[in-house]
């Protein structure tokens, strides 16, 4: 018996001895950040991570491209149809706004990882440089979208409030890194994006590379709109000239505005796009549930199910000529069949030109630049050298060119051109926005119109941030 | 050695001292009062002496009894013991009746058994008797109410789904709620497999099968599993063959499913009148024409600017509602002689349910098998397989693509299901685009799933005292999720139909080795000392793919489509090393001393803490032993127990404690660049979650055993939670996991069984069981006083924080809301949000009573809870005064404001929902919460036991017929689907009604 006791005594003891190993588990489907962040595979990854971040539906998927003309005026969000998509917003409910600050920060962090990590690892040197200059301007972007949403531009402050976003430019790597921070003020903000930018412009390899990607000439587009934001006009001018000289991007001729938009392959008129693959990024209901095609084209057409609601405006329809090519990108049908009375305005901006429900996000095109440019130039008084650029412009839409004013008056009609060029790219908020003008709101919503001071032209921070750091702060009233 | 010559002298003695006195020699049978079925093994003995024999494996027995010898005495376990009077009589044929509440009855705590008295601890037993006949399809379903302490709760109706199980009470924020359940020794992980729709892992064993269910519910009884046990242990014990004639016994029942509607529905007509007054109010109030609004609410609703003379009314709710039939066949044989003892079964179930296309098929086997090889080993096996298949709509709740109710509900009912040539109606006004009955019809979600739960046993007795028992025992699993959409349904049209299919294996497997040590010294002295040691490895890998571009809706297989969409391989698991030791003592029977305590590993802890330490110690006295007791004969059992012991939680992610990147997938690509990410911060501290817990417990039977039952009361305080400490979202990630925080709970379980009638051949018996408990989150992490709505330190866990609604402004018929200093706004904002109450039932329990008569019987159950608050999340929907397009309840056309003065709850109809000035009107208020107390008929079944005289002409021994019902009535005030099924509530599958007739036959 005591045997039996000796040999059980071993066999546990040699249970115990073998115990840690015995509870150990590798996972399989994620690996250490070490194995990650010393290789420049590893860092393009994560790289690759940070773009990805840019199509979810909440940021530049779909509403950086078109909740701006919902929440300003081009949209008139049809509520029957819309299966609740954009009807807040569209009536600027509270709440009913951006929210893409989470996915933002999320890309942020994967660009500071690559920011801090690539200098150095094992490689070629122009692809280092390649990844660590995309990642700069990645960064810069992504700030420049969250400081342009989240709080005021520099010369526009309302009531005093000054504060901008909360600035990381370090990946978050153990739990101290991220800590709670305080908002910083619009200025710094702003200064941090200037760095950016210019740190990636002097960074990029000469070589051209995808307009799927940042580059150059898209980082110079960038840089002259954060100054144009910034209102310095002299600045911004430089850098669209150096973008429009450097891109490989052109301008749509005239009669082909409803074509150009109608390609698989890059817009022309691209300097920076975000492609999407309907078999893997729109696949099952995704497509019909989210994507921009299912939000602005009427169920039933085509025999596509859609959550189609957002008509464009009456007010939007008046602004154009009869022979303006961009005119030819509305077409008319009910809401849910060709016949069925009231039929609407719909645009075909999103027509599924890639796959079904699935189209490119044209970030930054050639004709915002060319807009963009004119009117820092009308800001610096050069009002015959801005009407020349837009009347360049509406030759190529074929539309009238006689009625552009070499005036002040040229400042007010660029803002209509833009609307006339880019309307449903989500670009109309972030114009009123920063132009301090107010917003007044399509008739058929019963808002009447919204000031520049109303707090609902800034969007609630996310409630687990303030809950955590009440003097983050949150933004006015909410 | 010395003990065995001290026997064997005993024995001779007693021998010697039998045959010296005898006189008469006395025979008989022995047999169950039930079955009439012969009874093996029955102690047989002259009262006050140690004369006695045992019946053989026919019932029989034969026995020398001294001249003087007065009264026999019948002993058997499980049975309630018999003396019969001797006098001049030498045949006895005697019928033991089996005991609900007996003493002797046999207690499994995991590693070994003890009887009812020796019991220290809080432990519910559940008798496969009383659940094996049940129409359900998962035994715990059929716990429901039977013991105390022990809240099921339904996720839903789909037959075959995951239920909730929670012992005393939830305790923990995020680790597991769930008990720890083990089958015949084999640890099991419980939850589901299915991704299509909802399948219960539990379902493997068929609850025929199934002898008894135990809950250890004090932390001391279940210390013995340690770091897995803080929510309780459910031991699950199958039927298991005895010596004698082999018992064949079948059953066969058929019965209906039916729905409950708690909703009445608008007709069409009705909605438009609702729909048009609220678009008629938006049109005034934002000063726009009325003619103009109304022309484009009826040119949407029915493609022209007039009304139709008649509107056809369909409802949607009624047509994905059917009557779902179910089968249920069992057969099992079980017997042996005294080297084997076997018991096989095979079942199968059918049960549809009542949704369009809820299916539930389950084939199962089993054989458990014991031998004696020699006297020193023996060996015992459980095998089982179940072959499941599921198919129907996905998970119980959320919005279209997982439920149909929404669907069912929300489509406006001037839309036809058909359109006049029969086809399918995909012109739908305000339905997100999708015909749901189409939908239901067309798509096809299936699970199918093999699974065994198995166990093989080696005792080998070192010495008389001393048994060396290994086990090693597997619950493994492959499943397979099959989903299709045709391109016939209009929003899977465009990628030309998509298909997806996903592969799982979970193994999971367990193995130990024990040494057990019995002995009496002293004859007073009773030491039961057992140690050993457990290995449990869980496995979890899954292979999906998906494609799109079907040629044909026929060609359904993935590589018939033109583009593959996706493609995942998933691999989770974790290991559990642990030795564990219990020592039990008892003097004279009469002061109980139970210590359990168990070491373990396991690799979901941090490397910094890998390893812990769990144990219990619970005593005690049983009163009725002793002297001064003797005179108070209506007591015939008191029992004090008090326990102590300390549990754990396990994380629930298996790698939550390391830094980790991983790949975005094929989705997580841009332009076809695969990605890295970092997907958590790491915490090498991280552990499991501790819970301790006391239990003072009084167990009594009086009058003659006519009343029983017990008493527990406990507190358990869990701390070092498993607490997600948020992180700013600005810092790229949400929160990091960490141990913190802690929670209380107290409460009392009581447990009471009666004889309230037995006189004649006629019986009434009840048991009723209530738990009341409360619980309060004392702390978080460091500096934390909430997280979200639902925790708050200092309140129950699952607070329900909300806007308080303050009901209509009789003056304009808008809503008000209470802002926090108790003023009306119209517009309140997150500082007036507060709480509105909590998902915690004050009280639950169930009623049983049983009736027999002859061969008559009626059981009869009941449930009720009461007191926990739920949201209705499908009301905020259909309570909404016709404000968007999605159809409506009635009490919205009866109750809407429409007159100044006019006091009312129901807000008046305004298109859009959102007044100039105010929130929308469906925004969360406590206006969606309620109080979801209920008291619910869960099951009478009547049963009728034919007259052996008669069914033995038949050739029959054994016939019973019954009848039987299933949540046949329920009384609550609650407006959502079925107050069991509360928390994420949005278009649940409620429970449905079933009627069910059959019949059992032994042989």
């Amino acid at each position: 018996m005591k045997k039996t006791f000796y040999l059980y005594a071993l066999v546990l003891g040699f249970a115990i001895s073998s115990c840690e190993k015995s509870v150990e588990v590798e996972p399989k489907n994620s690996i250490a950040p070490n194995a990650v962040i010393t290789t420049l595979s590893g860092n393009q990854a994560v790289l690759a991570s940070a773009y990805d971040r840019l199509q979810s539906f909440g940021y530049w998927g779909r509403d950086m491209a078109l909740l701006g003309d919902a929440m300003a005026d081009n949209i008139y969000t049809e509520v029957n149809i819309a299966g609740g998509r954009y009807t807040g917003a569209n009536l600027n409910q509270r709440g009913s706004h951006y929210g893409f600050w989470g996915t933002a920060y999320v890309a942020i962090n994967d660009v500071n990882t690559v920011i801090a990590n690539i200098d150095g690892v094992p490689g070629s040197a122009t692809a280092i440089a390649q990844a660590k200059a995309e990642a700069l301007a990645l960064r810069a972007m992504v700030y420049f979208d969250l400081a342009r949403t989240y709080g005021y531009e520099p010369t526009k402050i309302q009531g005093g409030f000054d504060r901008s976003v909360v600035l990381r430019l370090s990946p978050s790597a153990t739990p101290s890194d991220a800590s709670p921070r305080r908002r910083t003020s619009v200025d710094s903000v702003y200064k941090a994006i200037e760095k950016d930018l210019k740190d990636a412009i002097a960074l990029f390899p000469a070589s051209n590379t995808s307009r799927f990607r940042l580059n150059k000439p898209a980082a110079q587009a960038l840089l002259g709109k954060v100054y144009l934001y910034w209102e310095k006009w002299g600045d911004a001018v430089t850098q669209f000239d150096a973008a429009l000289a450097g891109t490989p991007a052109t301008q749509i001729a005239a009669g082909a505005y409803v074509t150009a938009f109608n390609t698989a392959s890059v817009n022309q008129e691209s300097l920076f796009e975000i492609p999407f693959i309907t078999s893997t990024e729109m696949s099952g209901v995704t497509g019909a549930n989210d994507s921009p095609f299912s939000y602005t084209n009427p169920s039933g057409r085509n025999s596509f199910s859609t959550f189609g609601g957002q008509t464009a405006s009456d007010e939007l329809m008046a602004l154009f000529e009869a022979g303006d090519d961009r005119r030819s990108m509305f077409f008319q049908f009910g809401g849910t069949s060709a016949t069925a009375s009231p039929v609407f305005n719909w645009c075909a901006k999103y027509r599924g030109s890639v796959g079904a429900y699935t189209d490119n996000i044209k970030v930054i095109r050639f004709s915002d630049v060319v807009l963009m440019k004119a009117e820092a130039l009308a800001e610096q008084n050069q009002f015959q050298a801005a009407a020349d650029l837009v009347i360049a412009l509406r030759a190529r839409r074929n539309a009238t060119t006689n009625t552009v004013p070499n005036t002040s008056a040229i400042k007010d009609y660029i803002q209509t051109e833009r609307r006339r060029e880019l309307f449903f790219e989500g670009h109309r908020w972030f114009d009123l926005k920063r132009k301090g003008a107010g917003i007044t709101k399509p008739a058929k919503t019963a808002v009447g119109s919204i000031s520049a001071a109303d707090y609902r032209i800034l969007p609630p921070l996310p409630v687990s941030e303030v809950t955590l750091l009440p003097t983050l702060p949150n933004n006015p009233n909410y | 050695m010395k003990q065995k010559l001290l026997a064997l002298l005993f024995m001779a003695m007693l021998a010697f001292t039998a045959t010296y006195a005898q006189n008469k020699t006395v025979s008989g049978k022995v047999v169950g009062a039930e079955d009439g079925l012969p009874l093996p093994g029955v102690s047989v003995k002259v009262k006050g002496t140690n004369v006695g024999s045992q019946t053989g494996v026919d019932g029989t027995f034969t026995l020398n009894v001294p001249a003087d010898a007065k009264t026999l005495v019948f002993t058997y376990i499980g049975y309630n013991t018999l003396d019969v009077a001797i006098g001049n009589k030498t045949r006895f044929d005697v019928r033991l009746s089996e005991d609900a509440k007996q003493l002797s009855e046999v207690i499994i705590t995991g590693y070994g058994t003890l009887t009812k008295k020796e019991v220290t601890g809080a432990i519910t037993t559940v008798r496969g008797k009383d659940i094996e006949s049940l129409p359900v399809q998962t035994f715990d379903r059929a716990l429901q109410g039977r013991a105390a302490g022990v809240q099921v709760t339904t996720n839903g109706g789909q037959p075959g789904s995951g239920i909730t199980v929670n012992i005393r009470g939830v305790s923990t924020i995020n680790g597991s709620t769930q008990p720890l359940y083990i089958i015949d020794g084999v640890q099991v992980s419980p939850g589901g497999l299915s991704g299509q729709t909802t399948q219960n892992l539990l379902g493997a064993i068929n609850p025929a099968d199934v002898e008894s269910v135990q809950v250890l519910k004090d932390a001391a009884s279940a210390s013995i599993y340690g770091s897995q046990a803080a929510n309780g242990v459910v031991i699950i014990t199958t039927k298991r063959g005895k010596s004698g004639k082999t018992q064949v016994k079948f059953s066969t029942q058929y019965g209906v499913n039916d729905q409950m509607n708690p909703y009445d529905l608008l007709s069409s007509p009705d909605y438009y009148a609702l729909r048009a007054e609220a678009v008629r109010n938006r049109a005034l109030r934002t000063g726009t024409s009325v003619a103009t609004a109304i022309g484009a609410l009826n040119s949407t609703l029915f493609g022209s600017a007039t009304v139709p003379s008649t509107m056809v009314t369909t409802d949607w709710y009624d047509a994905v509602f059917r009557l779902g039939r179910f089968t249920q066949n069992d057969l099992s044989l079980a017997g042996g002689d005294e080297k084997t003892r076997f018991f096989i079964s095979a079942s199968y179930n059918k049960t549809e349910g009542t949704n369009l296309g809820s299916v539930y098929k389950r084939g199962t086997i089993r054989a458990n098998v014991d031998h004696t090889i020699s006297k020193k080993f023996s060996i015992e096996s459980s095998i089982s397989l179940a072959g499941v298949k599921s198919n129907g709509p996905s998970t119980n709740q959320g919005f279209f693509t997982n439920t149909p109710f929404t669907g069912g509900l929300f489509t406006p009912p001037v839309n036809p299901i058909y359109n006049a040539d029969g086809t399918y109606n995909n012109n739908l006004v305000s339905a997100y685009g999708v015909n749901i009955v189409q939908s239901l019809n067309e798509e096809q979600r299936e699970t199918g799933t093999f699974q065994t739960v198995s166990n093989l046993a080696l005792n080998y007795k070192i010495m008389p005292e001393l048994t060396w028992r290994t086990t090693a025992g597997i619950d493994f699993a492959d499943a397979k999720d099959f989903n299709y959409r045709p391109s016939s349904i209009p929003i899977y049209a465009a990628n030309g139909g998509t298909g997806a299919e996903t592969f799982r294996r979970n193994i999971n497997y367990t193995a130990g080795s024990t040494l057990n040590y019995v002995k009496t010294i002293a004859t007073n002295h009773n030491l039961n000392v057992l140690g050993g040691v457990e290995y449990r490895s869980v496995d979890n890998t899954a292979l999906s793919a998906g494609a799109q571009g079907f040629p044909s809706p026929l060609l359904t297989l993935l590589s018939s489509a033109g583009t593959p969409t996706s493609t995942g391989s998933s691999y989770t698991g974790y290991r559990l090393a642990s030795i564990l030791g219990t020592v039990r003592y008892d003097f004279k029977n009469k002061y109980l001393l139970t210590a359990n305590v168990r070491y373990d590993g396991s690799s979901r802890f941090g490397a910094n803490e890998k390893f812990g330490t769990f144990y219990g110690i619970s005593t005690g006295w049983r009163i009725t032993q002793e002297n001064f007791m003797k005179s108070l004969e209506f007591v015939n059992d008191l029992k004090l127990r008090a326990s102590y012991g300390l549990t754990g939680i396990q994380p629930s992610d298996d790698f939550r404690s390391i830094d980790l990147y991983g790949s975005g997938g094929t989705a997580g690509a841009y332009n076809g660049a695969a990605s890295l990410r970092a997907t958590q911060l790491g915490n090498a501290d991280l552990t499991w979650e501790e819970s301790a817990q006391i239990n003072l417990g009084l167990d009594f039977s009086l009058f003659n055993n006519r009343l029983s039952g017990s008493v527990d009361v406990f507190q358990k305080n869990n701390t070092k939670l498993l607490l997600d400490r948020t992180l700013p979202s600005n810092s790229g990630f949400g929160s990091i996991r960490e141990n913190a925080g802690e929670v209380e709970a107290k409460g009392i379980d009581v447990e009471l069984s009666t004889v309230n009638f037995d006189t004649n051949g006629f019986k009434w018996t009840s048991s009723f069981n209530v738990s009341i408990s409360r619980n309060k989150l004392l702390s978080l992490n460091a500096g934390a006083t909430r997280i979200g709505n639902s925790y708050v330190v200092n309140e129950p866990l699952n607070t329900i924080y909300t806007y308080k609604y303050a009901g209509v402004n009789p003056a304009d018929g808008r809503p008000f809301f209470y802002d926090i200093n108790n003023n009306l706004t119209y517009n309140p904002v997150t500082a007036d949000l507060r709480r509105v109450g909590d998902a915690n039932a004050q009280f639950f329990g169930g009623l049983t009573n049983t009736l027999s008569y002859k061969g008559l019987t009626l059981d009869v159950l009941f449930q009720y809870q009461y007191g926990n608050e739920a949201y209705l999340q499908t009301l905020q929907v259909l309570e909404y005064s016709g404000s968007g397009s999605d159809n409506q309840i009635r009490s919205q056309l009866n109750r809407a404001w429409r007159a100044p003065g006019q006091v009312t709850d129901t807000p008046r109809p305004y298109d859009t929902g959102t007044e100039p000035g105010g929130i929308n009107s469906s925004s969360l208020s406590s206006r969606y919460v309620q109080t979801a107390s209920y008291i619910r008929l869960k099951q009478v079944t009547l049963n009728y036991k034919l007259p052996q005289s008669i069914s033995k002409k038949i050739g029959v021994p054994g016939l019973n017929v019954f009848v039987q019902g299933l949540n046949l009535a329920t009384w609550t005030n609650y407006r959502g689907e079925d107050p069991e099924t509360t928390g994420n509530n949005l278009n649940a599958y409620p429970v449905s009604k079933t009627f069910a007739g059959g019949i059992t036959l032994d042989f």
